[in-house]
């Protein structure tokens, strides 16, 4: 097969398919994870791994990624699978927004991305402010109605989930197999607009002379650097295991803008609003992302001013 | 009819309701809800959900076409060896594209092989799960009925749109797609080089040695795989021969662009050996933004896959008169290299003694 020759509408394609060759192994990855969860995971298990206390598991939630690493698009369809096993609301919330950021494989790619750019302080900044971020965000979740925050067909199925956990070996890979399909054809639709999208936006707008003057622009004052990069995060749909190289190259950015960028880009953009959105309510999608884009950007000032001073006290180096 | 092994199992349910879950082909899944919180207080969802529409063998037919679809694109896509201008061959994307081909028929094939039982939808007039008590703590035990994997609500316009989202656009790119970006796309990535003014020393954890290791060179390709370090204490001039696939008929070191970019990031060793060196490159000449006299040589670059392309570029300073060149076009240039701080950032400089057009490389993008 010849491919046709380049063209404007071919470079749509061309990034559409590149996104999906590297994404789909994870979302297929993230479905038969699920699959298994339902299969073999008794219903119960999440009240007997999490701490009782709503506060406690939402904090640990937030470390979950540590152990079950997932990257953004794997975390939906476990997510999906881990509320229907009874996981609290907001400590799924936590978890789906943390894991991406909290896990080691980003942990491993942010450091040598920055390497000669204070790679350890960005690290650890990224993985703080992500972990402030999620459990916060659990928190104020926690206080919702499950019925405005999820759609009504996951928890109908909540509901009425009956534990696959039991019954022998072949049937619960049957099952995992069956729930597997499934989930992956649900979040691959998901998937699928939102990769259209993003491939539109960056082989037609942002590489535009004009977006990249904006772009240019914004870099000097941070007032706009934060939000400017955020909404790049937002428009590019990075994956979280490769955004810090993209980060670093941001040269004309300071370090609180584009890490601003590395918190707000794994836990919302394009493609993750359609993601999110096999789970969740639309107004609550809109609320939640609003609202982190919000907080995100007031802890990048807050750290700002707070990091120098407290670098300072530590070791009295400066940035 | 059903599959009794995937509902008949011995249900240990100690909340469970009368029915037992022997669903028959006509089942009319007045299952009850048994919903079992153990704070006690059980809201009856026990009304007879309504049958879904009867299990449909298109709706199998067009799981298994789906899922044929999308594995047999990746594994096309991998086996053809076009994956090469989506995914870079670092970090096992190609791999795990091909591994996800063949879960994904797998799939399609115990899709074919293993009947389903048929699966309930969920009431519409279900009182929304366990609104009433938000649910949100630990302690829900979520027992009785079964999983309504297929119980996303909406008729069949809905399940066609679904199917055409998830058929079409993969096929129009996997038939369509041109393997590589318009010019006008990189003339838009040139623009944002020097708009930028970028010296940037980002992405140094590239490991070159390992480049060297995995990456093969495609073959009519004009760039080098590889120069590296081997171990930081001991890099010679053999070393970097032997990395960067050996020395061109004139004598040359061939290094790509990207390997001169992030040289600053290199151990001083290394630098020093590779600036010893008369050593080639290839790229695209752009003016430099700053000063429009000044030349700079750039390519692409991808991290992972094509679309996260981004342009990394290196100001070329002629040793001699500057030759006429053509912006945008392809050139291989001659020279040495020298390391100076630009805008705040350790930069490779390319001195060139020598400019000559070349063909652009077969494959468009760096990694």
């Amino acid at each position: 097969m010849i491919p046709p020759a380049p063209s404007p509408n071919g470079d749509i394609l061309f990034a559409f398919l590149s996104i999906v060759l590297e994404g789909a192994p994870y979302l297929l990855l993230g479905t038969i994870i699920s699959g298994f969860i339902d299969a073999y995971l008794p219903s119960n298990a999440m009240d007997r791994l999490l701490p009782r206390r709503p506060l406690f598991a939402i904090l640990v939630a937030g470390l979950l990624g540590g152990f079950f690493p997932v990257c953004e698009c794997a975390v939906v369809p476990v997510i999906r699978r881990l509320l229907k096993k009874g996981l609290p609301l907001s400590c799924a919330v936590t978890y789906m927004l943390s894991a991406p950021i909290i896990n080691p494989v980003v942990v491993l790619s942010t450091l040598s991305a920055f390497k000669g750019q204070n790679p350890v302080f960005m690290t650890c900044s990224r993985l703080l402010m992500a972990y402030i971020v999620t459990v916060l965000v659990g928190l104020i979740v926690s206080r919702l109605r499950v019925d405005r925050v999820l759609r009504d067909h996951i928890m109908a199925a909540g509901a009425t989930e009956h534990s696959h956990a039991h019954g022998s070996h072949d049937q619960r890979v049957t099952h995992a197999l069956r729930v597997a399909r499934t989930d992956f054809l649900d979040t691959a639709m998901y998937f699928v607009i939102g990769v259209l999208i993003t491939s539109v936006f960056n082989t037609r707008l942002v590489v535009l002379p004009q977006a990249q003057g904006v772009i240019a622009m914004l870099s000097g004052n941070d007032g706009f650097a934060v939000p400017g990069l955020m909404a790049l995060a937002f428009i590019l749909s990075l994956c979280s295991t490769t955004d810090a190289f993209i980060a670093a190259s941001l040269a004309g950015f300071s370090w609180v803008a584009r890490l601003a960028f590395l918190v707000f880009g794994p836990m919302a953009d394009l493609k993750l609003i359609f993601l999110y959105s096999s789970v969740f309510k639309k107004a609550f999608v809109a609320r939640l992302i609003i609202g982190l884009f919000l907080v995100i950007t007031l802890l990048a000032f807050a750290w700002k001013y707070a990091a120098p001073p407290l670098l300072q006290l530590i070791h009295g180096s400066s940035i | 009819m059903a599959h009794p092994s995937d509902h008949d199992h011995g249900h240990d349910h100690s909340h469970e309701g009368a029915s037992h879950h022997v669903h028959g082909p006509d089942c009319g899944h007045d299952h009850d809800h048994g919903h079992g919180h153990d704070h006690g207080h059980g809201h009856d969802h026990g009304q007879g959900a309504p049958m879904a529409a009867a299990t449909v063998p298109w709706a199998r037919v067009a799981a298994c076409f789906l899922l044929l679809l999308w594995g047999g694109v990746m594994i096309y896509y991998f086996a053809s060896g076009r994956v090469v201008h989506y995914l870079t061959g670092f970090g096992g994307f190609r791999i795990q594209a091909l591994i996800c081909g063949l879960l994904l028929c797998v799939l399609a094939a115990f899709e074919l092989l293993v009947r389903e039982p048929r699966e309930a939808a969920p009431g519409q007039d279900e009182e929304g799960g366990c609104g009433t008590c938000g649910g949100d703590h630990p302690g829900h035990e979520h027992q009785g009925g079964h999983d309504h994997a297929h119980a996303t609500p909406g008729g069949w316009l809905s399940k066609a749109l679904t199917f055409l989202i998830l058929a079409v656009p993969l096929s129009a790119a996997a038939l369509y797609s041109p393997d590589r970006y318009s010019d006008q796309f990189f003339i838009n990535k040139a623009n944002a080089v020097t708009s930028a003014g970028s010296t940037a020393l980002g992405g140094g954890g590239i490991d070159l040695a390992k480049r060297a290791e995995k990456s093969r060179p495609l073959p009519g390709s004009t760039a080098a795989p590889a120069a590296g370090t081997a171990t930081s204490s001991a890099f010679t001039v053999d070393e970097l021969e032997r990395l960067s696939g050996g020395r061109t008929p004139e004598g040359n070191i061939p290094l790509q662009l990207i390997e001169l970019f992030y040289m600053p990031a290199q151990t001083r060793d290394v630098q020093e050996v590779v600036s010893t060196q008369i050593v080639e490159t290839t790229g695209q000449a752009i003016k430099d933004k700053q000063d429009p006299s000044k030349m700079r040589l750039f390519r692409l670059m991808m991290t992972c896959c094509a679309a996260d392309a981004r342009p990394i570029s290196i100001p070329v300073e002629f040793t001699a008169a500057p030759p006429e060149w053509r912006e945008m076009g392809w050139y291989k240039v001659t020279g040495s290299v020298e390391y100076r701080e630009i805008n705040g950032a350790q930069a490779t400089v390319f001195k060139a003694s020598g400019l000559t057009p070349s063909k652009p490389p077969r494959q468009q993008m760096m990694y």
